[in-house]
């Protein structure tokens, strides 16, 4: 069935089940990934897809449902399934659907420039990505992972309140990891880039990348443990700083489940740290003219030199605090439930390239690599204890690689004691740009 | 589902390409999620999955397609896609003579869960509520979540392989956030089976909830534990999850057949200690991780990884197969049809021994005990794991101390397997998401209580 079609059945039975209101989300994309083993296409993935979410409003209670294709049998499914998810909602909690008011942004996100790439060029440079692997040193034994995706995505969403909106987005990516060998030492290192056209991937300079990062880290050694001054490499503090965003969500924020619950307008962080939320950041392929419920986004400042500015909101939770949803309702796949998250973060950079900082960091470690944040890390607590390894550093200057050791702190002990910031933003894979950043001090633990 | 007929015309499509192997998985699947915060329903949603994923091999190479449209038409299409990726033009049109395997249902399911209504559904997840906001008056917070899926597949292949499998399965997850002066610990517990409404009569929901309350409870009042290497003893149940980063994804064939595997090459070798004897079995009655057949057809069957010690086997699936020139263990799973499959654990264990649990203890001067497991993560290529212990124990002059908390254990799966010196007869399994190239599946893990006898403890003192 057409969409337009679709979207006025759904509606009309909506109404006559009872809701007082009703929204769907639909959006359809395609994905391309190519793999190379061995100077061998490896893996080749070619997908379409679409999918629908509903969610019916009824005094201020809502149920959702979700389906692959537009049928009649789908809409009314949609339509009773959420009825009897709606049933079973309690709780104070009002939810709201947005009426398409607001200053919508200027978005660009889509160029079409991937998907009008010819797929023989595709092939080429995945290949070429992990020869420039390979070829970089003769202790790289392998690259497991190699890899070249792209893609497209387009997304509505219209509801009874008069919001009817869609954008078009797509976006790249490159993956690459090297293993080399020496003696009994084995090492990977990891690289990654996001990007918005097919130019701006750089294959050679990442599979070099990949491989100096494995290479650099053969014949690690172990640290004593005890307290050590920590420079994080700008993406590995990306990774860290991303694993606990979640207490910026005014969600978590009013259900006590966020640390800085009662640190608006106070100091939370040493006065080197800045940190945006850019929803239209050109480099991401997350970023987006408005949110999953529709509210347009915009760019905000959450910690200003130290001080925290503001939560991000989302449209319950900013009518329970008296003030206006941040566009920051975002969905994980289209059938999950949209929830508060940062679209994109950025850490805003310093002045320092990397190797000042490793001269400033005097004795110390840099941490190049960081394990277990899906579970050494607790984003209610703020707590965590990761594995780690990187370089020990003495009279500025690495004197060896060193492995299996961890990390132990808490995330607000971390943001205090930052000493150092780095002009080298990288853009992470947890939708993080991060520049390096050195912290005064961290329980490190390993012989 | 279209009848053999079609499902011959699409994969004789993709032959005609010039392909060595084609397949068609289709999946139909219902779900139900609901999220219970503080004793309220915040979220509940349902509905439909529908798609199909098609695959090619042409040599080592495989071409993966997926679509929504699973009408002839529609499939047709992606079949002529791939086709057009491998690139040949042949003669094909020999009808396929697919033949259905037999086997018996490993997994019956009593109550199907879309005939029972949400409201008892949520009347189970308040229970749990209950046992764990009860506990005691540090118990702060209460997050419940319920999910079930029934999952169709048919798997048709160029083979002849006509196959088809219902996975059910039904899991309820409790966190439990202690606070003690703006301090917060977490304790989760997350039960589930390849079992409908059932799983309720085995498993009660109020002592799941008490369960999560106590891991929180017990480490908000936990010192710090110590850091440093010592001897580390990992209780039963999802203590296995230890084996299953450690050493179960090495063994993997996705990994062994591109050689980036520290296990790579050593088949009837000694990897472990003598007391260890390891398995992935997705042949036990409703275990989460179960399943009648693979996700390529293929029907599962229990692998002896680990025998005394001696390496014995990998888990192998039909790609890894053609690199390794071995067989297919009934091992390839993958989240849904957006996923081509690949080898993965399934329910995966560490055999009993001969030592009672207070033994293994008793035999420990200084150490940690590790009660309850988090998750954790490997690089098979060089084994190095990692993973956080959400409810540990001092252990010193062969007794449980006291509780601490913040650990993490780190090492070389390789390494590890082969300093672990006492297994105990208390084996359990529990449940856990693995995530890996084929997306997110449930996995069994499973051990008894055993002992490491050193480990490096990440902590703070």
């Amino acid at each position: 069935m057409e969409w337009k079609k679709f979207k006025d059945t759904v509606f009309a039975l909506a109404k006559k089940k009872g809701f007082d209101e009703a929204e769907i989300y639909y959006s359809s994309g395609s994905e391309f990934q190519l793999s190379s083993l061995r100077g061998e296409i490896d893996s080749y993935n070619d997908a379409t897809s679409i999918g629908v979410y509903f969610r019916g409003l009824k005094s201020g209670k809502i149920g959702a449902a979700f389906a692959e294709e537009l049928t009649d049998e789908t809409a009314s499914m949609l339509v009773d399934e959420a009825f009897e998810n709606y049933s079973i909602a309690s709780g104070n909690d009002v939810y709201f659907l947005h009426d398409g008011s607001g200053e919508y942004p200027l978005f660009e996100g889509f160029s079409g420039a991937f998907s009008a790439q010819p797929v023989e060029e595709k092939i080429e440079r995945v290949i070429a990505l992990e020869r420039s692997a390979l070829e970089y040193d003769k202790r790289i034994i392998m690259a497991p992972t190699c890899r070249l995706g792209d893609s497209r995505s387009e997304v509505f969403i219209v509801n009874t309140l008069g919001l009817d909106r869609h954008y078009s987005s797509d976006g790249g990516v490159a993956v690459v990891v090297a293993l080399a060998g020496e003696g009994n030492s084995k090492k990977t290192g990891f690289t990654f880039t996001i990007a918005r056209e097919p130019g701006d991937i750089d294959v050679s300079a990442l599979g070099k990348e990949a491989s100096k990062r494995a290479i650099d880290q053969l014949g690690a050694g172990r640290v004593k443990s005890g307290k050590y001054r920590v420079l994080f490499r700008n993406d590995m503090f990306g990774q860290l700083f991303a694993t606990f965003t979640s207490m910026y969500s005014a969600e978590n924020v009013q259900k006590g489940l966020s640390i800085i619950a009662d640190k608006e307008g106070t100091k939370i962080a040493s006065e080197l740290l800045t940190v945006y939320d850019d929803p239209l950041l050109p480099i991401s392929p997350n970023s987006r003219p408005f949110d999953d419920e529709g509210v347009p986004t915009v760019k905000k400042t959450l910690v200003e030199k130290g001080l925290l500015k503001t939560f991000l909101y989302d449209l319950k939770t900013a009518a329970k605090a008296g003030t206006k949803s941040t566009g920051n309702a975002i969905k994980s796949s289209y059938r999950s439930k949209p929830s508060i998250s940062m679209i994109n973060t950025v850490v805003k950079p310093g002045e320092k390239s990397f190797n000042t900082l490793v001269g400033e960091l005097d004795e110390g470690i840099v941490v190049t690599e960081l394990t277990g944040l899906h579970s050494g890390a607790n984003p209610i607590s703020g707590e965590f204890s990761l594995g780690a390894s990187g370089f020990y550093v003495k009279n500025g200057s690495i004197v060896n690689p060193v492995e299996q050791f961890t990390i132990s702190s808490s995330i607000l002990k971390v943001y205090n004691s930052i000493v150092a910031v780095g002009s080298d933003a990288m853009p992470s894979i947890f939708r993080v740009s991060s520049p390096s950043v050195m912290v005064s001090e961290i329980d490190v633990a390993s012989e | 589902m279209l009848s053999d007929e079609a499902y011959s015309k699409i994969i004789n499509r993709i032959l005609s390409g010039g392909a060595d192997f084609a397949e068609v998985f289709v999946e139909e699947r219902y779900t139900n999620n609901i999220s219970m915060i503080q004793g309220e329903i915040e979220d509940s949603s349902s509905g439909k999955l529908l798609g199909a994923g098609l695959r090619a091999f042409k040599g080592n190479r495989s071409i993966y397609a997926y679509t929504n449209d699973v009408s002839f038409e529609g499939l047709m299409d992606v079949a002529g896609r791939l086709k057009a990726v491998v690139g040949q033009e042949i003669d094909r049109d020999l009808a396929l003579d697919f033949r259905a395997g037999e086997h018996k249902d490993i997994c019956p399911i009593l109550l199907m869960p879309n005939s029972v209504s949400k409201k008892d559904k949520a009347a189970v997840m308040r229970l749990a509520h209950e046992g764990a906001s009860g506990f005691s008056g540090r118990i702060s917070q209460v997050v419940v979540n319920y999910f079930d899926y029934s999952q169709n597949v048919w798997i048709y292949n160029s083979e002849g392989v006509k196959a088809s499998d219902s996975r059910v399965r039904t899991r309820l997850m409790v966190s439990a956030v202690a606070s003690v002066n703006g301090d917060k610990e977490v304790g989760f517990y997350g039960p589930g089976a390849a079992q409908g409404f059932e799983l309720f009569n085995r498993i009660d929901p109020r002592a799941a909830g008490e369960r999560a309350a106590r891991i929180a409870d017990r480490m908000i009042r936990a010192e710090y534990a110590p850091a440093g290497k010592m001897p580390v003893i990992i209780s039963n149940e999802f203590g296995g999850v230890i084996f299953h980063e450690a050493c179960g994804h090495a063994l993997e064939a996705t990994s062994v057949a591109k050689g980036a595997s520290v296990f790579a090459g050593k088949l009837g070798e000694k990897v472990a200690g003598e007391c260890v004897s390891a398995v992935d079995d997705p042949t036990i009655p409703n275990a989460w991780g179960s399943a009648n057949v693979d996700d390529e057809g293929t029907p599962t069957r229990r692998n002896l990884l680990i025998e005394k010690g001696i390496l014995k086997s990998y888990m192998i699936d039909r790609l890894g197969g053609l690199k390794m020139k071995m067989e297919p263990t009934g091992s390839s799973r993958r989240q849904n049809y957006t996923f081509a499959p690949t080898s993965r654990m399934s329910n995966t264990f560490i055999l009993p021994g001969d030592h009672y649990p207070e033994e293994i203890i008793a035999a420990t001067d200084y150490g940690l005990y590790a009660r309850s497991m988090g998750g954790g993560s490997v690089m098979p290529a060089t084994g190095e794991f990692n993973f956080a212990v959400n409810e540990g124990y001092l252990i010193e002059k062969g007794r449980i101390t006291k509780p601490v908390r913040g650990a993490t254990l780190i090492g070389k799966g390789n390494e590890v397997l082969m300093k672990i010196d006492m297994v105990g007869n208390d084996l359990a399994r529990g449940q856990g998401m693995c995530g890996s190239i084929s997306g997110s599946i449930p996995a069994d893990v499973g051990q008894p209580t055993l002992r490491v006898s050193e480990l490096i403890v990440g902590g703070r003192s």
